[in-house]
């Protein structure tokens, strides 16, 4: 898993007690997408999205991230319900969750990245979507932003971001713990209770420290456009990192991680049924071309059929033929 | 007598006494600039090629190291500790030193040259499409769609010999 550009951080103004810098410093290892889009000569993705689609030449995750690989383990839904079952509903925004099933990598290397501890547990995922055409679908946003005439109105979200001007989605890596507030919840970071039973702030930055965790789950916005009526197909990656084994765990590594790729097709809601993902004839995606009745596989059957029926025929001629002789 | 007829025969067919020529003598490497490599070449190796499942992976004949994929372990490590405190935390991966820039461009060179039968050398064959006149390469490796693609056109020209950096 590579590390990430810290655009929350930038975005804040932080102040300078010692809880609050731990915040910030924590707030680095949540974004992980962003140096996806950096150049490659500074261990970014160099423009490539890697999701799997053809504007990724097909590559994806597995291309960089070496471990295992597998197309099950990732829990699609949405609000309102129904996008992955009956399909989009035309300008219709959709809160997409995205959910790694089962993290098997990086448990036991949980807690914050901060520059000399070591690896760190951290996951990921990216995705766009497109037409059958292979533009880009509907507009993305992240998660708790508002869709704006121009598009999203933010770049980032609590658990999302959008990348390559908003082409894509990518999620942070980390979750940051909860700190209490008014209301008392039980995972949450109590610093007040802390603090009152004579934790010093290197003693509460450490719990805050050791509390983060690796994302397994994110949500983010999607909305098909109101002229869409074709199939959309989704192209979406997730990693789940095994928190950096080798020479570089500060910026982590592409070994030992798990790839988990999504290529699902949507269609308009009450247009038939979406086949299977594939290339046509046509160099589409979508399926097979429609036939007749009288298709290559009936072909297919029909010539075995007919010479039995052949056969059949010359064993009661011969046999009439010999009840004759007799 | 005998003896010396065998010794002279096998000298014969050894070429020893027809006064042949080692027809195999390497060629010289053909006048590739490393600068304009460093400058122009090498980005695109590393976006193109770099992925550990492709060529930034030690399996491969031609081995590409770029920042964030295959490293050499103690440069990556030289290069670790030169890296600035803001790239570092802006989560940038240390760029590649010399000897890793030299490693990477030994590499190419012996890819410049043309294989028999071959209109291009493997360089500028293997990442072109069928379709635009490349080589086979491998799934979605079609790096180049045709040779009007900008990249191509770069690494064309150095391996035609163009230098410098612009």
């Amino acid at each position: 898993m590579s590390l990430a550009v810290c655009p929350a951080m930038r975005r804040q103004r932080l102040g300078a007690t010692g809880i609050v810098a731990t915040l910030g410093l924590l707030l680095c290892g949540f974004s992980s997408s962003a140096t996806f889009e950096a150049d490659a000569m500074r261990g970014g993705g160099g423009g490539y999205l890697y999701t799997g689609s053809p504007q990724s030449h097909g590559m994806d995750c597995t291309n960089c991230h070496q471990g295992s690989s597998r197309s099950d383990g990732v829990t699609l839904w949405s609000e309102p319900a129904g996008l992955f079952e009956t399909g989009y509903v035309a300008d219709t925004t959709y809160v997409v969750h995205v959910k790694l099933d089962i993290e098997r990598r990086g448990l036991t290397r949980q807690g914050a990245c901060a520059h000399g501890l070591g690896g760190c547990n951290r996951n990921s995922f990216v995705a766009e979507w497109r037409d059958e055409a292979g533009a880009p679908a509907g507009t993305l946003c992240v998660d708790g932003a508002t869709f704006g005439v121009a598009g999203c109105e933010s770049d980032v979200g609590d658990e999302t971001l959008l990348m390559a001007k908003g082409l894509a989605i990518g999620g942070h890596s980390q979750r940051k713990p909860r700190l209490c507030g008014g209301a008392i919840a039980s995972d949450c970071i109590d610093v007040a209770a802390l603090k009152a039973s004579g934790a010093s702030d290197a003693d509460v930055n450490a719990a805050i420290v050791a509390a983060v965790r690796g994302r397994v789950q994110w949500r983010f916005q999607w909305r098909p456009a109101a002229s869409a009526t074709g199939p959309i197909r989704l192209f979406l990656g997730l990693v789940d990192g095994d928190g950096g084994t080798s020479v570089d765990p500060h910026h982590n590594d592409y070994q030992g991680d798990d790839v988990l790729m999504v290529d699902r097709v949507l269609r308009r809601q009450g247009d038939a049924v979406a086949p299977s993902p594939g290339c046509s004839a046509s160099g589409r995606f979508g399926g097979a071309s429609p036939t007749t009745g009288l298709d290559a596989l009936d072909l297919g059957l029909l010539g075995p059929a007919l010479l039995g029926l052949g056969a059949v025929a010359l064993l009661l001629l011969r046999r009439r033929w010999l009840c004759a002789q007799v | 007598m005998g003896r010396l007829a065998v010794v002279v025969v096998m000298l014969q067919w050894c070429g020893g006494l027809s006064g042949c020529v080692d027809a195999n003598t390497p060629e010289p490497w053909p006048p590739l600039s490393a600068e304009r490599f460093a400058c122009k070449v090498q980005p695109i190796l590393a976006r193109q090629c770099a992925s550990p499942a492709c060529h930034g992976n030690p399996a491969r004949r031609m081995q590409v190291l770029a920042p964030g994929r295959m490293r050499m372990i103690g440069e990556l490590i030289r290069a670790s500790e030169a890296q600035s405190t803001a790239d570092r935390d802006a989560g940038l991966h240390p760029p590649l030193t010399k000897a890793e820039r030299d490693f990477n461009l030994i590499q190419a060179r012996g890819m410049v040259r043309s294989n028999a039968g071959w209109p291009d050398p493997p360089l500028l064959s293997y990442p072109l499409a069928i379709g635009a006149g490349g080589i086979y390469h491998a799934p979605n490796a079609d790096v180049f769609m045709s040779r009007q693609d900008p990249d191509y056109v770069i690494l064309a020209q150095w391996a035609a010999g163009l230098g410098g950096c612009p």
